[in-house]
C-alpha cells in the first residue's frame, strides 16, 4: 500500500494531471487511515500484553491501559476525519496532527513497553524472594540438626542471597524512576534514554542470576552434611 | 801295460760338498700323542659354541616395539555424601527443585521482548516540493 502511494504520488508529482491528483488523493487517504489502523492495532497488542504481565500491579497496568486508551482515542479520532478529506491539501493538513503527536505516541508505546519488560523483572524478584522465604523457613525448623560448623557458612550464603536482592530492588526502583520519567526533545532522545533502561534491566536480571547460583550452592550446603 | 789310473772325478752331484753339519741320518722320530676322535668332534662343538654365542653378544639388537599401554578410564571415587536429616522432608525437595529450575528461569527470561517493537512509518507525506 505504501508503495502504491509513493508510485501515485510520484506520477502527480511528475504530471501534476487531474488524474494523477485524483489518484495521488485516493492513495494518501488510504495511507493515512492505514497508519491510524496500524497504530491502533498495535496498541490493542500492547494492551493484552500489559493485561497478562504477571509482574505489573494492578495500579501499573491501570496506569498503562489509561496512557493507551488516551492514544487509541487519539487515533481513533484522527481516523474519523479522514472520510471528510476531498483534496491533497486536506490529506496534508490532516497529517499534520498525527505528526506532530507522533513523539508523544512513540513515547507512551516506550513507557509501556518498558514497564512490560519491568514486569517480568517483578515476577523474576517475587519467584526470588519466595526462594528466599523457603530457605529461611528451612534453616529456622532445622536450625538443630544443621552442624555447628556449617552455620556460619549457612548464614554467609543467605547473606550474599540477600546482598543480590537489595541490590537488585536498588536497580529496580531506578528504572521504575527512569520509566515514569521518560522524555525527550525527539524520537531519537527517547530511543537513547529507552536504550539505557533496558541495559540496566540487564543488570537487574544479573543480580537474580547471580543470586540463583548462590542460591545452588546454599541448598547444596544444607541438603549435605559433610 | 799300466794303465794310468783314472782320475777320481765323480760327477758334482755324487760328491756333494760339504757345508757344514751333516744331520745325522739316523733321524729320531718323534712320538706325537694320538688324539682321539671324539675329543676333536667336542673341541670343534665347543669351538662353534662359543663361537655363536660370541657373535649373538655382539650382534646388534633389533629395534623391538614395545606395546604401550592402553589408558583405562577409571571412575573416580564418587564421594558419598551424607544427607541431612530434613534433606527428604517435602518441604527441602520442594525448595531443593525450585532452586534447580530457578536459574534457567532467570536467563531464559526475555525481559525485553523484540516483537513488540513499534511499527515504522514515514512521517511527512512529502507532497511539498
Amino acid at each position: 500500500m505504501s508503495s502504491d502511494f509513493q508510485t501515485a504520488k510520484n506520477d502527480y508529482l511528475k504530471f501534476q494531471s487531474l488524474t494523477s491528483q485524483t489518484a495521488a488523493l485516493d492513495k494518501t487517504k488510504q495511507l493515512l487511515a492505514q497508519r491510524d489502523t496500524l497504530f491502533t492495532t498495535y496498541l490493542l497488542l500492547l494492551s493484552e500484553k500489559v493485561d497478562e504481565n504477571p509482574g505489573l500491579s494492578p495500579s501499573d497496568k491501570q496506569t498503562y491501559q489509561q496512557l493507551i486508551a488516551g492514544e487509541t482515542s487519539f487515533l481513533t479520532s484522527h481516523a474519523k476525519q479522514i472520510p471528510g478529506v476531498s483534496s491533497l491539501d486536506d490529506a496534508i493538513a490532516l497529517s499534520t496532527p498525527f505528526e506532530s503527536h507522533y513523539k508523544t505516541l512513540y513515547l507512551t508505546i516506550k513507557k509501556v513497553l518498558a514497564s512490560l519488560a519491568l514486569g517480568q523483572l517483578a515476577n523474576l524478584d517475587r519467584s526470588y524472594q519466595s526462594l528466599i522465604s523457603q530457605a529461611q523457613s528451612i534453616i529456622s525448623t532445622n536450625a538443630s540438626a544443621i552442624p555447628t560448623s556449617k552455620q556460619t557458612v549457612i548464614s554467609q550464603w543467605v547473606d550474599q542471597i540477600q546482598k543480590k536482592q537489595q541490590a537488585f530492588q536498588q536497580n529496580y526502583s531506578s528504572l521504575t524512576t527512569a520509566i515514569t520519567s521518560l522524555d525527550g526533545y525527539d524520537v531519537g532522545e527517547i530511543d537513547r534514554k529507552y536504550n539505557d533502561i533496558a541495559k540496566g534491566m540487564t543488570d537487574a536480571q544479573q543480580y537474580l542470576s547471580d543470586g540463583a547460583s548462590f542460591m545452588k550452592e546454599l541448598k547444596q550446603t544444607l541438603k549435605y552434611i559433610e | 801295460m799300466n794303465e794310468a789310473p783314472l782320475p777320481n772325478i765323480l760327477p758334482q752331484s755324487q760328491n756333494p760338498p760339504v757345508y757344514g753339519p751333516i744331520y745325522s741320518t739316523g733321524k729320531t722320530h718323534i712320538k706325537r700323542p694320538s688324539i682321539p676322535p671324539i675329543a676333536v668332534i667336542l673341541g670343534v662343538l665347543v669351538i662353534l659354541i662359543v663361537g655363536s654365542l660370541v657373535f649373538a653378544a655382539n650382534r646388534p639388537k633389533k629395534s623391538t616395539v614395545i606395546p604401550t599401554p592402553t589408558p583405562t578410564v577409571t571412575p573416580s571415587p564418587t564421594p558419598i555424601q551424607t544427607l541431612t536429616p530434613f534433606a527428604t522432608q517435602s518441604a527441602f525437595v520442594a525448595f531443593d527443585q525450585s532452586v534447580d529450575t530457578f536459574p534457567a528461569t532467570v536467563s531464559g527470561a526475555t525481559v525485553s521482548d523484540a516483537t513488540l517493537s513499534p511499527p515504522s512509518v514515514d512521517l511527512n507525506l512529502g507532497f511539498q516540493k
